[in-house]
């Protein structure tokens, strides 16, 4: 026996347009589908992140009393640093007059005396007599050759009896008034 | 117009592309972007939550604030957080004593702000003040020297050195400091050690009390 197609021509289009209608929709869906499912795990991972920031939340509100002594600590550590920062920086660039003197006393010829010293504001004015005129030029000349002390400058020089003089030389570090 | 199976491919693909951008710029990156967010915060709040019972676990925050107070007391004896004027000229007096030294005068000026950045309102302030001595020049340089050891922070700021009839006479310009809180009164309530069981109080300010007679010449005698 032998099957014969009697339907018409039409309806076999009808059935295939819907077949592909059909699978199109499919297709679509599970397109929707796999964006739903990536957005869901995300999603999904951002809230079990919240859940967990909540619960740590609750455990830090649980030690609030510790946290509060935290707190206090915290601040007074901060302070303590800024303290200490300023402490460390403030002696730079400024003279030590022990050691600026104790260098001066290194440069006495033996016959100078002073009879006025004053070291201010970066500059040092020495007054005093010598036992020769030579002995001035050997004061100027050995302070000149102290570290962080120039402009070395023999003023005045009296021919008297003393030699009184007056010395001026500028040390480093003066600038911090 | 019908499309050939080519073109609508190609339409197809450009929905497909177009709608996933939208979906990524406008949903996933935003949604992950907040995510991140959030693990950064548990992440920070996690270190806070494991610090703060670290610290609960025995006397460790007790032996923390015990280790920040004696590191705070130590920065005080240098530059403490009030001029402390009275501790100052006490030790300055010892200074003065220990040198050998003949104290002439000395004079306090008001604190003046330093060059700083400050923190939350408090500052370095120096607290210029000068000294007049007597004395030979190995007491006079010993001063200097004590300046510079002393517990609490001094700086010399100046020195002049003369010659009198049998000594020399010293000026010696000072600086100290202290931490002070702007707009705040610089010298705070403090309880000072060395004024506690000393008579105060008398009905006339201008003549001598015999109770702080009495406690002089206490003073007198314990020095003795």
């Amino acid at each position: 026996m032998r099957d014969i197609n009697m339907l018409p021509e039409e309806i076999y289009r009808q059935k295939d347009s819907q077949k592909k209608k059909a699978f199109l929709l499919v297709r679509v869906l599970i397109f929707i589908g796999i964006l739903a499912v990536i957005y869901g795990a995300v999603y999904s991972l951002d809230m079990q992140t919240k859940n967990r920031i909540n619960r740590v939340e609750d455990q830090i509100n649980e030690l609030a009393d510790i946290r509060a002594r935290k707190e206090v600590m915290d601040r007074k550590v901060a302070e303590l640093a800024h303290r200490e920062n300023v402490l460390s920086t403030m002696d730079s660039g400024k003279t030590n007059f022990f050691d600026l003197l104790a260098s001066v006393e290194e440069s006495l010829p033996p016959t100078v005396v002073f009879n006025r010293q004053e070291a201010s504001g970066g500059l040092m004015r020495i007054s005093g007599f010598a036992g020769s005129r030579a002995e001035v030029a050997n004061l100027a000349a050995k302070l000149n050759q102290l570290e962080g002390v120039e402009n070395v400058w023999i003023n005045s020089v009296r021919v008297d009896e003393d030699f009184s003089f007056e010395i001026t030389f500028v040390y480093e570090g003066g600038g911090q008034q | 117009m019908s499309l050939n199976k080519r073109e609508k491919m190609l339409i197809t693909l450009l929905l497909v592309v177009g709608i996933g951008v939208l979906y990524i710029n406008y949903l996933i990156f935003p949604l992950y972007d907040q995510l991140m967010a959030n693990r950064e915060t548990l992440s920070q709040r996690q270190a806070v939550l494991d610090e703060l019972q670290q610290l609960s676990v025995g006397n460790n925050l007790a032996n923390e604030e015990a280790r920040v107070d004696e590191l705070v007391s130590q920065m005080d004896e240098q530059i403490p957080n009030d001029t402390m004027l009275p501790l100052l000229y006490l030790d300055t007096l010892n200074i003065v004593q220990e040198s050998g030294s003949a104290l002439e005068s000395m004079e306090f000026s008001i604190p003046s702000r330093e060059e700083d950045p400050g923190y939350e309102g408090l500052y370095l302030n120096s607290i210029p003040f000068s000294i007049t001595l007597l004395g030979d020049y190995g007491s006079l340089d010993r001063f200097v020297g004590l300046v510079y050891e002393n517990t609490r922070k001094i700086d010399v700021t100046s020195i002049t050195y003369e010659r009198s009839e049998d000594s020399l006479r010293a000026n010696v310009n000072l600086n100290a400091y202290a931490f002070l809180r702007e707009g705040e009164s610089y010298t705070s309530f403090t309880d000072y050690q060395f004024i506690e069981d000393r008579p105060f109080g008398r009905n006339n300010p201008f003549t001598t009390g015999g109770q702080a007679q009495q406690a002089d010449t206490e003073d007198e005698g314990e020095e003795e």
